[in-house]
Protein backbone atom coordinates (compact mmCIF):
# COMPACT_ATOMS: atom_id res chain seq x y z
CA UNK A 1 0.00 0.00 0.00
CA UNK A 2 2.76 2.41 1.01
CA UNK A 3 5.05 1.51 -1.84
CA UNK A 4 2.06 1.79 -4.15
CA UNK A 5 1.39 5.26 -2.86
CA UNK A 6 4.98 6.41 -3.24
CA UNK A 7 5.35 4.94 -6.70
CA UNK A 8 2.03 6.54 -7.60
CA UNK A 9 3.46 9.85 -6.48
CA UNK A 10 6.50 9.35 -8.71
CA UNK A 11 4.19 8.42 -11.55
CA UNK A 12 2.23 11.55 -10.83
CA UNK A 13 5.39 13.61 -11.15
CA UNK A 14 6.29 12.01 -14.48
CA UNK A 15 2.76 12.47 -15.72
CA UNK A 16 2.93 16.10 -14.62
CA UNK A 17 6.03 16.57 -16.77
CA UNK A 18 4.28 14.95 -19.71
CA UNK A 19 1.33 17.32 -19.69
CA UNK A 20 3.31 20.45 -18.89
CA UNK A 21 2.09 23.04 -21.38
CA UNK A 22 4.05 25.96 -22.90
CA UNK A 23 3.50 29.39 -21.41
CA UNK A 24 0.46 31.08 -22.86
CA UNK A 25 -1.57 27.97 -23.50
CA UNK A 26 -4.21 26.73 -21.12
CA UNK A 27 -2.78 23.75 -19.17
CA UNK A 28 -4.73 20.55 -19.52
CA UNK A 29 -6.33 19.17 -16.37
CA UNK A 30 -4.36 16.37 -14.66
CA UNK A 31 -5.49 12.81 -15.16
CA UNK A 32 -7.95 11.67 -12.53
CA UNK A 33 -5.71 8.77 -11.48
CA UNK A 34 -2.81 11.15 -10.71
CA UNK A 35 -4.81 13.50 -8.51
CA UNK A 36 -6.38 10.49 -6.82
CA UNK A 37 -2.97 9.03 -5.96
CA UNK A 38 -1.75 12.31 -4.56
CA UNK A 39 -4.86 12.64 -2.47
CA UNK A 40 -4.46 9.08 -1.19
CA UNK A 41 -0.87 9.79 -0.13
CA UNK A 42 -1.90 13.00 1.56
CA UNK A 43 -4.58 11.17 3.51
CA UNK A 44 -2.05 8.52 4.49
CA UNK A 45 0.37 11.13 5.83
CA UNK A 46 -2.38 13.01 7.61
CA UNK A 47 -3.49 9.81 9.33
CA UNK A 48 0.04 9.06 10.53
CA UNK A 49 0.60 12.64 11.66
CA UNK A 50 -2.64 12.87 13.60
CA UNK A 51 -1.94 9.62 15.42
CA UNK A 52 1.69 10.46 16.19
CA UNK A 53 1.44 14.09 17.27
CA UNK A 54 -0.07 13.32 20.68
CA UNK A 55 3.00 11.23 21.56
CA UNK A 56 5.53 13.81 20.34
CA UNK A 57 6.47 16.48 22.88
CA UNK A 58 8.58 19.57 23.31
CA UNK A 59 11.37 19.24 25.87
CA UNK A 60 13.02 22.16 27.63
CA UNK A 61 15.98 22.42 29.94
CA UNK A 62 19.02 24.48 30.81
CA UNK A 63 22.62 23.59 30.11
CA UNK A 64 25.88 25.50 30.38
CA UNK A 65 24.94 27.67 27.42
CA UNK A 66 21.49 28.66 28.69
CA UNK A 67 17.95 27.46 28.07
CA UNK A 68 17.40 24.95 25.28
CA UNK A 69 14.42 23.28 23.62
CA UNK A 70 14.00 20.26 21.42
CA UNK A 71 11.66 17.41 20.61
CA UNK A 72 11.13 13.89 21.89
CA UNK A 73 8.50 11.15 21.91
CA UNK A 74 6.98 8.68 24.32
CA UNK A 75 7.86 5.04 23.93
CA UNK A 76 5.68 3.53 26.64
CA UNK A 77 2.44 4.37 28.45
CA UNK A 78 4.26 5.30 31.66
CA UNK A 79 5.92 8.45 30.44
CA UNK A 80 9.29 7.15 29.19
CA UNK A 81 10.50 9.19 26.26
CA UNK A 82 13.39 9.22 23.84
CA UNK A 83 15.23 12.31 22.71
CA UNK A 84 18.64 13.36 21.44
CA UNK A 85 21.62 13.45 23.80
CA UNK A 86 22.22 17.13 23.08
CA UNK A 87 18.75 17.89 24.43
CA UNK A 88 18.31 15.56 27.38
CA UNK A 89 21.80 14.21 27.93
CA UNK A 90 23.33 16.94 30.07
CA UNK A 91 20.71 19.65 30.58
CA UNK A 92 19.20 20.25 34.01
CA UNK A 93 15.71 21.32 34.99
CA UNK A 94 14.19 19.24 32.21
CA UNK A 95 10.50 19.71 31.56
CA UNK A 96 8.17 18.11 29.04
CA UNK A 97 5.15 19.89 27.62
CA UNK A 98 2.44 17.27 27.58
CA UNK A 99 -1.25 17.95 27.64
CA UNK A 100 -1.89 21.40 28.96
CA UNK A 101 0.98 21.53 31.40
CA UNK A 102 4.69 21.07 31.85
CA UNK A 103 5.88 17.97 33.60
CA UNK A 104 9.26 17.78 35.32
CA UNK A 105 11.33 15.04 33.72
CA UNK A 106 14.13 12.93 35.13
CA UNK A 107 16.94 11.49 33.10
CA UNK A 108 17.13 7.72 32.90
CA UNK A 109 19.99 7.32 30.45
CA UNK A 110 22.39 9.62 28.63
CA UNK A 111 24.48 7.89 26.00
CA UNK A 112 26.88 10.09 24.05
CA UNK A 113 28.01 7.20 21.84
CA UNK A 114 24.58 6.75 20.30
CA UNK A 115 23.55 10.38 20.73
CA UNK A 116 20.43 9.41 22.69
CA UNK A 117 18.89 10.20 26.05
CA UNK A 118 15.97 8.51 27.81
CA UNK A 119 13.77 10.64 30.06
CA UNK A 120 10.71 9.95 32.13
CA UNK A 121 7.76 11.92 33.41
CA UNK A 122 5.17 10.76 35.91
CA UNK A 123 2.08 10.51 33.73
CA UNK A 124 0.08 8.10 31.65
CA UNK A 125 1.00 8.88 28.08
CA UNK A 126 0.28 7.86 24.51
CA UNK A 127 3.30 6.33 22.83
CA UNK A 128 4.76 5.33 19.49
CA UNK A 129 5.70 1.82 18.50
CA UNK A 130 8.96 0.81 16.88
CA UNK A 131 9.16 -0.79 13.47
CA UNK A 132 9.84 -4.49 14.00
CA UNK A 133 13.10 -6.20 13.05
CA UNK A 134 16.71 -5.05 12.87
CA UNK A 135 16.60 -4.24 9.15
CA UNK A 136 16.81 -0.74 7.79
CA UNK A 137 14.04 0.72 5.63
CA UNK A 138 14.73 0.57 1.92
CA UNK A 139 16.02 3.57 0.05
CA UNK A 140 13.26 5.76 -1.40
CA UNK A 141 10.83 4.60 1.31
CA UNK A 142 8.48 7.39 2.31
CA UNK A 143 9.10 8.80 5.81
CA UNK A 144 7.41 11.38 7.99
CA UNK A 145 9.06 13.44 10.70
CA UNK A 146 6.99 14.98 13.50
CA UNK A 147 8.67 17.54 15.73
CA UNK A 148 8.58 21.01 17.19
CA UNK A 149 10.51 23.51 15.04
CA UNK A 150 11.62 26.57 17.04
CA UNK A 151 8.61 27.79 19.05
CA UNK A 152 6.01 26.46 16.65
CA UNK A 153 3.48 23.69 17.10
CA UNK A 154 4.01 20.03 16.21
CA UNK A 155 4.87 19.96 12.52
CA UNK A 156 5.13 17.16 9.95
CA UNK A 157 7.82 16.92 7.27
CA UNK A 158 7.63 14.40 4.47
CA UNK A 159 10.53 12.89 2.55
CA UNK A 160 12.26 9.68 1.56
CA UNK A 161 15.04 7.51 2.93
CA UNK A 162 18.04 8.66 0.93
CA UNK A 163 20.91 6.72 2.46
CA UNK A 164 22.24 4.22 4.98
CA UNK A 165 25.39 6.05 5.95
CA UNK A 166 28.37 5.18 8.09
CA UNK A 167 30.55 8.09 7.17
CA UNK A 168 29.98 11.81 6.99
CA UNK A 169 32.42 14.57 6.13
CA UNK A 170 35.41 12.24 6.47
CA UNK A 171 34.47 10.88 9.87
CA UNK A 172 32.87 7.61 10.89
CA UNK A 173 29.48 7.42 12.56
CA UNK A 174 29.00 5.31 15.68
CA UNK A 175 26.68 3.02 13.72
CA UNK A 176 24.80 3.09 10.44
CA UNK A 177 22.52 6.11 10.30
CA UNK A 178 19.48 6.72 8.17
CA UNK A 179 19.71 9.77 5.96
CA UNK A 180 16.29 11.15 5.13
CA UNK A 181 15.77 13.79 2.49
CA UNK A 182 13.25 16.01 4.20
CA UNK A 183 13.47 19.55 5.54
CA UNK A 184 14.28 19.92 9.23
CA UNK A 185 14.48 22.99 11.42
CA UNK A 186 16.06 23.91 14.74
CA UNK A 187 14.17 22.36 17.62
CA UNK A 188 13.44 19.13 15.77
CA UNK A 189 16.39 17.25 17.21
CA UNK A 190 15.02 14.17 18.99
CA UNK A 191 11.95 13.92 16.76
CA UNK A 192 10.73 10.51 15.64
CA UNK A 193 11.17 9.47 12.03
CA UNK A 194 8.13 7.40 11.06
CA UNK A 195 7.31 5.10 8.20
CA UNK A 196 3.92 5.42 6.59
CA UNK A 197 2.51 2.81 8.96
CA UNK A 198 3.22 5.22 11.80
CA UNK A 199 6.04 3.09 13.23
CA UNK A 200 9.23 4.68 14.50
CA UNK A 201 12.17 3.87 12.26
CA UNK A 202 14.64 6.34 13.74
CA UNK A 203 15.35 9.33 15.97
CA UNK A 204 16.50 12.58 14.39
CA UNK A 205 20.02 13.29 15.60
CA UNK A 206 21.35 15.98 13.31
CA UNK A 207 20.68 17.98 10.20
CA UNK A 208 22.53 17.52 6.93
CA UNK A 209 23.64 20.46 4.85
CA UNK A 210 21.74 23.27 6.54
CA UNK A 211 18.54 21.40 7.19
CA UNK A 212 17.76 20.09 3.73
CA UNK A 213 18.05 16.55 5.10
CA UNK A 214 18.68 14.82 8.41
CA UNK A 215 20.48 11.92 10.02
CA UNK A 216 18.44 9.60 12.21
CA UNK A 217 19.66 6.87 14.52
CA UNK A 218 17.91 3.65 13.40
CA UNK A 219 15.38 2.17 15.74
CA UNK A 220 17.52 -0.96 16.21
CA UNK A 221 20.17 1.22 17.87
CA UNK A 222 17.49 2.92 19.96
CA UNK A 223 16.22 -0.48 21.10
CA UNK A 224 19.77 -1.51 22.08
CA UNK A 225 19.96 1.53 24.38
CA UNK A 226 16.52 0.86 25.85
CA UNK A 227 17.18 -2.85 26.29
CA UNK A 228 20.44 -2.11 28.10
CA UNK A 229 18.63 0.30 30.40
CA UNK A 230 15.93 -2.25 31.18
CA UNK A 231 18.49 -4.90 32.06
CA UNK A 232 21.26 -2.91 33.70
CA UNK A 233 19.96 0.55 34.42
CA UNK A 234 22.64 1.95 32.10
CA UNK A 235 24.02 1.53 28.60
CA UNK A 236 26.83 -1.03 28.47
CA UNK A 237 28.73 -0.81 25.23
CA UNK A 238 30.91 -3.84 24.72
CA UNK A 239 34.63 -3.81 23.94
CA UNK A 240 36.70 -6.58 22.36
CA UNK A 241 40.10 -4.93 22.20
CA UNK A 242 41.02 -5.32 18.55
CA UNK A 243 41.84 -3.15 15.56
CA UNK A 244 40.84 -4.14 12.04
CA UNK A 245 42.05 -3.10 8.60
CA UNK A 246 41.06 -3.76 5.03
CA UNK A 247 43.29 -6.35 3.45
CA UNK A 248 42.86 -7.87 -0.03
CA UNK A 249 39.13 -7.21 -0.13
CA UNK A 250 38.43 -8.50 3.36
CA UNK A 251 38.64 -7.29 6.92
CA UNK A 252 41.64 -8.53 8.82
CA UNK A 253 42.57 -8.17 12.47
CA UNK A 254 45.58 -5.89 12.60
CA UNK A 255 46.17 -5.69 16.32
CA UNK A 256 44.91 -7.24 19.52
CA UNK A 257 45.26 -5.59 22.92
CA UNK A 258 46.79 -7.51 25.77
CA UNK A 259 44.36 -8.64 28.43
CA UNK A 260 41.39 -8.03 26.16
CA UNK A 261 38.34 -10.20 25.41
CA UNK A 262 39.69 -10.73 21.88
CA UNK A 263 42.97 -12.09 23.26
CA UNK A 264 41.23 -14.26 25.82
CA UNK A 265 38.75 -15.56 23.25
CA UNK A 266 41.43 -16.85 20.90
CA UNK A 267 41.50 -14.22 18.15
CA UNK A 268 44.85 -13.64 16.48
CA UNK A 269 46.32 -10.89 14.31
CA UNK A 270 45.81 -11.81 10.66
CA UNK A 271 42.46 -13.52 11.23
CA UNK A 272 39.88 -12.37 8.70
CA UNK A 273 36.59 -11.30 10.25
CA UNK A 274 33.52 -12.78 8.60
CA UNK A 275 30.78 -12.18 11.13
CA UNK A 276 30.28 -10.52 14.51
CA UNK A 277 27.08 -11.69 16.15
CA UNK A 278 24.42 -11.71 13.44
CA UNK A 279 26.13 -9.12 11.27
CA UNK A 280 28.19 -9.95 8.21
CA UNK A 281 31.56 -8.18 7.97
CA UNK A 282 32.71 -7.10 4.52
CA UNK A 283 34.27 -3.73 5.22
CA UNK A 284 35.90 -2.14 8.27
CA UNK A 285 32.78 0.01 8.61
CA UNK A 286 30.74 -3.19 8.95
CA UNK A 287 32.90 -4.19 11.90
CA UNK A 288 32.46 -0.79 13.50
CA UNK A 289 28.72 -0.98 12.98
CA UNK A 290 28.56 -4.45 14.53
CA UNK A 291 30.59 -3.30 17.52
CA UNK A 292 27.89 -0.78 18.41
CA UNK A 293 25.52 -3.63 19.23
CA UNK A 294 27.94 -5.46 21.54
CA UNK A 295 26.95 -5.43 25.17
CA UNK A 296 29.45 -5.77 27.95
CA UNK A 297 29.01 -9.16 29.58
CA UNK A 298 26.80 -10.63 26.82
CA UNK A 299 28.58 -13.46 24.92
CA UNK A 300 28.92 -12.95 21.18
CA UNK A 301 30.03 -15.35 18.50
CA UNK A 302 32.75 -14.08 16.20
CA UNK A 303 33.38 -15.99 12.98
CA UNK A 304 36.85 -15.66 11.48
CA UNK A 305 38.75 -17.29 8.65
CA UNK A 306 42.14 -18.59 9.66
CA UNK A 307 44.39 -20.49 7.23
CA UNK A 308 41.44 -21.23 4.93
CA UNK A 309 39.22 -22.48 7.73
CA UNK A 310 36.19 -20.82 9.34
CA UNK A 311 36.19 -20.70 13.14
CA UNK A 312 33.41 -19.66 15.47
CA UNK A 313 34.81 -18.20 18.67
CA UNK A 314 32.76 -17.24 21.71
CA UNK A 315 33.85 -13.96 23.20
CA UNK A 316 32.54 -11.99 26.14
CA UNK A 317 32.88 -8.25 25.51
CA UNK A 318 34.09 -6.16 28.43
CA UNK A 319 33.58 -2.56 29.45
CA UNK A 320 35.70 -0.18 27.38
CA UNK A 321 39.00 0.75 29.05
CA UNK A 322 38.63 3.69 31.37
CA UNK A 323 35.09 2.91 32.45
CA UNK A 324 34.82 2.18 36.17
CA UNK A 325 33.89 -1.47 36.73
CA UNK A 326 30.64 -2.43 38.39
CA UNK A 327 30.81 -3.44 42.01
CA UNK A 328 31.09 -7.19 42.35
CA UNK A 329 27.84 -8.83 43.34
CA UNK A 330 25.78 -5.71 42.74
CA UNK A 331 22.49 -6.76 41.16
CA UNK A 332 21.47 -4.92 38.05
CA UNK A 333 18.34 -2.87 38.69
CA UNK A 334 15.27 -4.10 36.88
CA UNK A 335 13.53 -1.41 34.86
CA UNK A 336 10.04 -2.68 34.31
CA UNK A 337 8.77 0.74 33.38
CA UNK A 338 10.71 0.71 30.11
CA UNK A 339 9.66 -2.76 28.99
CA UNK A 340 7.03 -1.61 26.55
CA UNK A 341 8.64 -1.94 23.17
CA UNK A 342 6.93 -2.34 19.83
CA UNK A 343 3.59 -1.46 21.36
CA UNK A 344 0.82 0.16 19.43
CA UNK A 345 -0.30 3.76 19.57
CA UNK A 346 -3.68 3.94 21.27
CA UNK A 347 -6.28 4.74 18.68
CA UNK B 1 5.53 111.63 71.77
CA UNK B 2 6.04 114.50 74.20
CA UNK B 3 4.47 117.88 73.45
CA UNK B 4 7.90 119.52 73.50
CA UNK B 5 9.26 117.13 70.89
CA UNK B 6 9.48 118.57 67.38
CA UNK B 7 6.96 117.26 64.93
CA UNK B 8 8.10 115.01 62.10
CA UNK B 9 7.58 117.79 59.64
CA UNK B 10 9.82 119.98 61.73
CA UNK B 11 12.50 117.32 61.84
CA UNK B 12 12.41 116.81 58.10
CA UNK B 13 12.61 120.49 57.48
CA UNK B 14 15.63 120.71 59.80
CA UNK B 15 17.32 117.76 58.12
CA UNK B 16 16.85 119.20 54.66
CA UNK B 17 18.25 122.51 55.84
CA UNK B 18 21.38 120.79 57.11
CA UNK B 19 21.78 118.68 53.96
CA UNK B 20 21.25 121.54 51.60
CA UNK B 21 24.89 122.43 51.86
CA UNK B 22 26.15 118.87 51.40
CA UNK B 23 27.42 118.10 47.97
CA UNK B 24 28.54 114.64 46.78
CA UNK B 25 32.09 114.46 45.44
CA UNK B 26 32.64 114.79 41.75
CA UNK B 27 31.97 111.59 39.80
CA UNK B 28 29.81 110.20 42.60
CA UNK B 29 26.91 109.40 40.24
CA UNK B 30 28.96 108.54 37.13
CA UNK B 31 28.84 104.72 37.55
CA UNK B 32 25.67 104.78 39.52
CA UNK B 33 23.74 102.76 36.90
CA UNK B 34 26.50 100.19 36.58
CA UNK B 35 26.67 99.67 40.33
CA UNK B 36 22.92 99.38 40.47
CA UNK B 37 22.91 96.59 37.86
CA UNK B 38 25.72 94.76 39.65
CA UNK B 39 23.87 94.87 42.92
CA UNK B 40 20.66 93.73 41.21
CA UNK B 41 22.45 90.75 39.67
CA UNK B 42 24.00 89.71 42.96
CA UNK B 43 20.58 90.00 44.54
CA UNK B 44 19.11 87.74 41.85
CA UNK B 45 21.81 85.16 42.33
CA UNK B 46 20.93 84.88 46.00
CA UNK B 47 17.24 84.42 45.18
CA UNK B 48 16.02 80.84 44.45
CA UNK B 49 15.10 80.11 40.83
CA UNK B 50 11.57 79.01 41.69
CA UNK B 51 10.99 82.31 43.40
CA UNK B 52 12.18 84.25 40.38
CA UNK B 53 10.03 82.20 38.06
CA UNK B 54 7.05 82.70 40.30
CA UNK B 55 7.61 86.43 40.40
CA UNK B 56 7.96 86.65 36.62
CA UNK B 57 4.86 84.58 35.98
CA UNK B 58 3.00 86.65 38.48
CA UNK B 59 4.21 89.83 36.81
CA UNK B 60 3.13 88.51 33.38
CA UNK B 61 -0.32 87.57 34.59
CA UNK B 62 -0.66 90.83 36.40
CA UNK B 63 -0.91 92.53 33.02
CA UNK B 64 -4.14 90.64 32.19
CA UNK B 65 -7.33 92.01 33.48
CA UNK B 66 -8.97 88.73 34.53
CA UNK B 67 -11.17 88.07 37.51
CA UNK B 68 -9.68 86.18 40.42
CA UNK B 69 -12.19 83.34 39.96
CA UNK B 70 -10.56 82.55 36.60
CA UNK B 71 -7.43 81.28 38.38
CA UNK B 72 -9.48 78.96 40.53
CA UNK B 73 -11.34 77.71 37.47
CA UNK B 74 -8.13 77.02 35.57
CA UNK B 75 -6.68 75.12 38.50
CA UNK B 76 -9.82 73.00 38.79
CA UNK B 77 -9.69 72.18 35.07
CA UNK B 78 -6.04 71.14 35.44
CA UNK B 79 -6.89 68.79 38.32
CA UNK B 80 -9.73 67.16 36.36
CA UNK B 81 -7.49 66.67 33.31
CA UNK B 82 -4.76 65.09 35.46
CA UNK B 83 -7.20 62.67 37.09
CA UNK B 84 -8.50 61.56 33.68
CA UNK B 85 -5.00 61.13 32.26
CA UNK B 86 -3.87 58.98 35.18
CA UNK B 87 -6.97 56.80 35.19
CA UNK B 88 -7.16 56.15 31.43
CA UNK B 89 -4.36 53.50 31.04
CA UNK B 90 -5.86 51.35 33.79
CA UNK B 91 -9.22 51.37 32.08
CA UNK B 92 -7.56 50.37 28.80
CA UNK B 93 -5.76 47.36 30.30
CA UNK B 94 -8.66 46.08 32.36
CA UNK B 95 -12.02 47.15 31.24
CA UNK B 96 -10.94 47.60 27.64
CA UNK B 97 -9.91 43.97 27.27
CA UNK B 98 -13.16 42.83 28.78
CA UNK B 99 -15.00 45.00 26.31
CA UNK B 100 -13.07 43.53 23.39
CA UNK B 101 -13.82 40.00 24.54
CA UNK B 102 -17.47 40.81 24.89
CA UNK B 103 -17.59 42.09 21.31
CA UNK B 104 -15.59 39.21 19.84
CA UNK B 105 -17.31 36.04 18.62
CA UNK B 106 -17.10 33.06 21.00
CA UNK B 107 -13.65 31.41 20.72
CA UNK B 108 -12.39 28.00 21.89
CA UNK B 109 -10.98 27.85 25.40
CA UNK B 110 -7.44 27.27 24.16
CA UNK B 111 -7.52 30.44 22.11
CA UNK B 112 -8.69 32.42 25.12
CA UNK B 113 -5.84 31.22 27.30
CA UNK B 114 -3.30 32.03 24.63
CA UNK B 115 -4.47 35.62 24.18
CA UNK B 116 -1.38 37.39 25.65
CA UNK B 117 1.19 35.44 23.52
CA UNK B 118 -0.96 36.05 20.46
CA UNK B 119 -0.69 39.76 21.09
CA UNK B 120 3.09 39.43 21.19
CA UNK B 121 3.08 37.53 17.93
CA UNK B 122 1.20 40.35 16.24
CA UNK B 123 3.85 42.83 17.35
CA UNK B 124 6.58 40.58 16.06
CA UNK B 125 4.88 40.27 12.72
CA UNK B 126 5.01 44.05 12.37
CA UNK B 127 8.72 43.98 13.19
CA UNK B 128 9.99 40.81 11.51
CA UNK B 129 13.54 41.32 12.71
CA UNK B 130 12.42 40.65 16.27
CA UNK B 131 12.02 36.96 17.05
CA UNK B 132 8.78 36.26 18.88
CA UNK B 133 9.34 35.35 22.48
CA UNK B 134 6.77 33.04 23.98
CA UNK B 135 7.01 32.99 27.73
CA UNK B 136 6.52 29.33 28.42
CA UNK B 137 8.89 28.94 31.36
CA UNK B 138 7.47 31.00 34.16
CA UNK B 139 7.77 34.32 32.39
CA UNK B 140 11.48 33.99 31.52
CA UNK B 141 11.99 36.29 28.52
CA UNK B 142 15.17 34.57 27.29
CA UNK B 143 14.36 32.52 24.15
CA UNK B 144 15.74 28.99 24.35
CA UNK B 145 18.33 27.53 22.02
CA UNK B 146 16.41 25.28 19.66
CA UNK B 147 18.49 22.15 19.28
CA UNK B 148 19.35 20.36 16.07
CA UNK B 149 22.97 19.32 15.75
CA UNK B 150 24.88 19.99 12.56
CA UNK B 151 26.45 16.50 12.55
CA UNK B 152 25.91 13.22 14.35
CA UNK B 153 28.28 11.53 16.77
CA UNK B 154 31.33 10.56 14.73
CA UNK B 155 34.99 9.81 15.12
CA UNK B 156 38.19 9.26 13.21
CA UNK B 157 39.81 5.92 12.34
CA UNK B 158 41.43 3.57 13.34
CA UNK B 159 38.74 0.94 13.51
CA UNK B 160 39.23 -0.21 17.05
CA UNK B 161 36.54 -1.68 19.21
Amino acid sequence: MIRRSVSSLVAAGLAGLAWAAPVGEAPPSPPASVSGSIDALRQEMQRVFERARSAVVRIEGVDGHGPLAGSGFFVDPHGTLVTAYTIGGEAEGLTVEFGDRKHPARRLVADPRSGLALLKIEAQTPFLMSAPGPGLPELTSGVLLVGYPVDLDATPSFGIVAGHDRRYLGRYLSTTHLRANLPVQRGQGGSPLLNLKGEVIGVVISSVDNGTACFALPVAAVDKVRENYVRFGEVRHGWLGLTVEEKAGSVAIAEIREESPAKGGGLRPGDRLERVGVREIRTPEDALDASFFLTSGDPVTVRVEREGESLDLALVPADPPGKPPLHAGEPAPFRGDALFMNSAVPR
Amino acid sequence: MKPSDPSPDELIRKLLAERREIRPPDGYVDDFLERFHRRQQSEMLRTPAWKLAFERVGAAFAEFQVPRTAYAGAFAAFVVAAVIAIGLPERRSGGGAALAQADAPPAPAVAMTLAPPAAEMVLSAVMPQAAPVVRVSGGAPVPPRYVLDARPVSHDPPFSF
